[in-house]
Formats: C-alpha cells, structure tokens, sequence
C-alpha cells in the first residue's frame, strides 16, 4: 500500500460511523476496493473490531474473491 | 420458421430504463397494482396456479418457496434476487436487469409483498458494472415511486421494502444460495448444507427467499393477466416462455425468448440462432448452461422444456445454449469447462475440492499424450462419486457434461490413450 492509499485509507475509516454491524461490512469491504483499489490488512483489523466479528472471519471472506486485493501494511 | 414469443422481452428498448413514466405507459405497474389488491395469500395462490418454477436451474416452484417464508413470523425477512448471473454461457439476466429493470422491480415488489419481506437485496455480478450502476440510480426511484400511494403504502398497509443493490466479486460460487447468503453477511462464500432451508434461517439466521432474476420477472405477467392467460403457452407441467442465450459455434448468437417445450434444440439453433458457422450440425451441445450434461446431434430433435430435456439426457438448466462445432473433440471440450469450474469449487466439501482437481489432471494427461486406458475409468469414477457426494449444485453437477462426453464420445477418449500400463516409465509411474 503506497502512503496516499494509507492515507486515503485513514481517513475512510475515520469517516465511518461509530456502531458498524456485520450486516454493512460486505458492502464496506466493497466500497474500500472500489475507492482504494485494494483492501488494506489493517481494514480487516480494524473493521472486526468494530463489527464485533472475528478477524479470521473476515480474512476468510476477503480472501476468498477474485476481485478484492489484500494490500499488506 | 420459428419465431420470438416476446413476454419478458418486449419492453427491451422500449423506454429508457430509468424512467418509471415510460415503463408504466407500456403496461407497467399493473401487476404490482393487482397484487396489492389482494391479500398476500391470494398473490401466492395466483403464483401457484401459474405454476412458476425457478428459472436459476433447480427449477424449484416460486410459490412454495413463497408460502415457507410466509409462513414465518420473524421479521426483518429477506428477499434476495440473485443477479450474480456467472454460468457459462448465460446471459439472460443481464438483458432483463439492463434492459428492462422496473418490471424486474415490479416482480420483486410483488413478491416482497406476497411473503412479508422487509429488505429487498440484488446481488449483481461484479463483471455487469453497467447494470450495477443502473441499479444503484433504480434504487433511489423505486423508493420514491413507491411514496405515490397508489403505489405502496395505503394498499400494503405496512412500511415499503428498503432496495439494496450489492455488487458481487467476481466469485462463481457466489451465485450459488447458501454461498450468496454467506457472502452477504461477511463470511466465506461456501455452500452450506440444507435443511435449514434459507425460507426458515437464511440471511443473519432470518427467513429468506431467494430468486433469480428471470424468475422474478415473471411475477408482474400472472399478477396482471392472471395465472390463466399466464398458462396459455409452455406445457402443463411448465408454463410460460423462457429465455435461451444461445451461444458457441453459432452464426447469430443472444438471447431468445420462447414458449417452453414449443421448439426444438434444432429449430432453435437453426431458425433463430441461423445454423453453426460451417453449417454442419453440432458436435455437442449444452442445453442448460456449463454444468448440463452434454448433447449430442442425434439429440437435436429435443424439445427445449425440462421434462423433454431430462429425458434425453442433459437438463434445462439456465438455459445457456452453448453449441460445439462438428470438428470439436469431446476431450477438449470437458478440458475447457473443467478449467473454469476447477477454478471455481469453493473448498468446502472434499469431493468437488478434490474432483475438480483430479478429473483436470486426467484430462490434462490425456491430451499431452501421456494416459493411459485405465484413466477413461478414473475420470467416470471420480466424477460419478462429485456428482453424488457434492452438497450443493455446482459439485453435482460440473462433472455431468464429462460423464456424458464418456458416454456419448468414447472414441474421442480412446483415441487420446497412448502409453499402455506396462511401458510407463518409472517416472511416470511416481507422478502418479
């Protein structure tokens, strides 16, 4: 992940609101692809945190789709 | 000469697809308006008359799975039409979602009316970037039609759905029910054994009906003209018209909309799809998508419904008509979907995990001159054991268009083996 993308990244999250449920992660992952063009690992830390769902279980789902690239920190 | 019977299609380029007026000055509307003037347990009787079956490829009867989610008393319940369109050479649900997406609305109002659902989610394929976009704009107007009262609200007497419109990522296995619904909440996308059905905990452990996109469309036609007229074409057991995407080695390939069981593979592929490029007849022709088993041109006299296809051997499937040139091999014909769909198992059963694998190694070896007599046996035994050990549809049914191919195709296979057993080399005999 280059700086602006950790940047842009920052500040996505920043932006989301306080309570996210797993209901809207699916869609969040998707808008972070489409934004960043990647998903960065620390969006899979820090979004399980928030959802209150594990972080293997998004690493799984992430992983599992063609279309979502995992950027390392 | 066979021609078009446009039910579903005739409104394709009709109007401009974002525009509710225009859609509704074509006859929309109407069948929304019908069923809201009904109780939900008459729109699902109505359903049931027509006799509406799933046009996905399982075929399963619309108004069952309708009266299951019905029947439940939780709430929210989900309503998800499945666009994740990914079959191999399919391509239906694109021209309906594309070309006339308010009666695809329409069809999903209807049925979030009928069965009580809260929230409406289309799970678009993540390669239909247009459609997807279209849909998001659709979104934001079907909410506010749906203020007009006539519309929703004074005749539903309850809150309208919320439209959702989601965007898949480009995973085969998505498009498949469970692994759809694992995929929304967040979770790996795999299949998942039934029963529990989705109608009873389905999306967040909440009733869930399922739908593709045809299937859908269908609903607003018996709603406006009643289960009746909606008969008058199909056969007794299917009624109503399907569409065909007619694809491979074909002079005019697309999607063709026709009565079910009216036409013939021939008719179909000669009359309206203008012959194979060379003229000959086909080697081999799917009927019903990548995983149907394959026909062969001594087949071509089939009629095009379930039952009749069935009987010859393959399925309808989702009607993607993929049509092979009379100068194919069968054995690079399997090799080509078994290197799409090997790609594609999710991983969570091990006969589909291993099976595609497996039957690709075969096949591969086969072609580089290197199999043997006894790998005919292990191809059908191993795909004979995906097709029965498999739990969701993809591991039931990748295999089928191998296993036919052994038994309509033989010599294809035979004439590939050239080492004999007893001259393998050592080396051979290891990477085996």
């Amino acid at each position: 992940m280059n700086p602006e993308q950790a940047a842009a990244y920052r500040q996505f999250f920043s932006s989301l609101p306080s309570l996210v449920t797993a209901e809207d992660l699916f869609g969040i992952l998707g808008q972070l692809q489409d934004e960043l063009g990647c998903i960065p690992r620390a969006a899979i830390r820090d979004l399980a945190g928030r959802a209150g769902v594990s972080e293997t279980r998004l690493f799984g789902a992430v992983t599992s789709y063609p279309d979502f690239l995992l950027a390392e920190d | 000469m066979i021609h078009e019977m446009k039910r579903l299609t005739t409104r394709i380029g009709a109007y401009d697809p974002l525009d509710a007026a225009g859609y509704e000055r074509l006859g929309g509307f109407r069948g929304l308006r019908q069923a809201l003037s009904k109780a939900p347990a008459d729109v699902i009787g109505e359903v049931a008359d027509a006799g509406l079956q799933g046009r996905g490829g399982a075929g399963f009867a619309a108004a069952r799975k309708w009266s299951f989610v019905a029947a439940q008393e939780r709430h929210p319940k989900y309503l998800i039409c499945n666009a994740d369109e990914g079959e191999l050479g399919t391509v239906k649900d694109r021209l309906l979602l594309e070309g006339d997406p308010w009666a695809v609305a329409e069809g999903l109002l209807i049925t979030a009316y009928a069965t009580g659902a809260d929230v409406i989610i289309v799970y678009i394929r993540g390669a239909y970037r247009e459609a997807f976009c279209l849909w998001k704009e659709l979104a934001e107007r079907v909410s506010a039609e749906l203020r007009r009262p006539e519309l929703w609200t004074a005749a539903a007497g309850r809150a309208a759905p919320e439209l959702r419109v989601v965007r898949g990522r480009g995973l085969y296995i998505a498009g498949e029910e469970m692994a759809l619904i694992a995929s929304l909440a967040a979770r790996r996308p795999v299949s998942a054994s039934k029963p529990p059905y989705p109608a009873e905990k389905g999306l967040f452990g909440m009733p869930t009906v399922v739908h593709n996109v045809e299937t859908v469309a269908n609903v607003p036609l018996i709603l406006a003209d009643g289960a009746g007229e909606y008969r008058t074409v199909g056969t007794e057991e299917e009624p109503g018209t399907r569409l065909f995407s007619l694809s491979g080695n074909i002079r005019r390939p697309g999607v063709y909309e026709l009565p079910i069981g009216s036409t013939t593979l021939a008719q179909l592929i000669d009359d309206l799809g203008g012959g194979t490029l060379d003229g000959r007849p086909p080697k081999a022709v799917q009927p019903g998508g990548g995983t149907s088993a394959l026909l062969s041109a001594a087949h071509l006299n089939t009629r095009m419904s379930s039952a009749d296809l069935r009987a010859a051997g393959s399925s309808a499937g989702t009607g993607g008509v993929i049509v092979y040139g009379a100068d194919r091999n069968a054995v690079s014909i399997v090799d080509e979907l078994l290197g799409y769909y090997g790609g594609e198992s999710c991983g969570m059963c091990m006969p589909c995990r291993v099976g595609t694998l497996k039957m690709r190694e075969i096949v591969k070896r086969l072609l580089a001159g290197d199999g043997c007599a006894a790998d005919i046996g292990r191809l059908r035994a191993v795909g004979e054991t995906c097709v029965k050990a498999s739990t969701c549809g993809m591991g039931q049914s990748f295999p089928l268009p191998v296993l036919s191919a052994l038994k309509l195709f033989p010599r294809d296979f035979e004439s590939l083996v050239r080492v004999p057993p007893r001259t393998r080399t050592p080396d051979q005999e290891q990477s085996r």
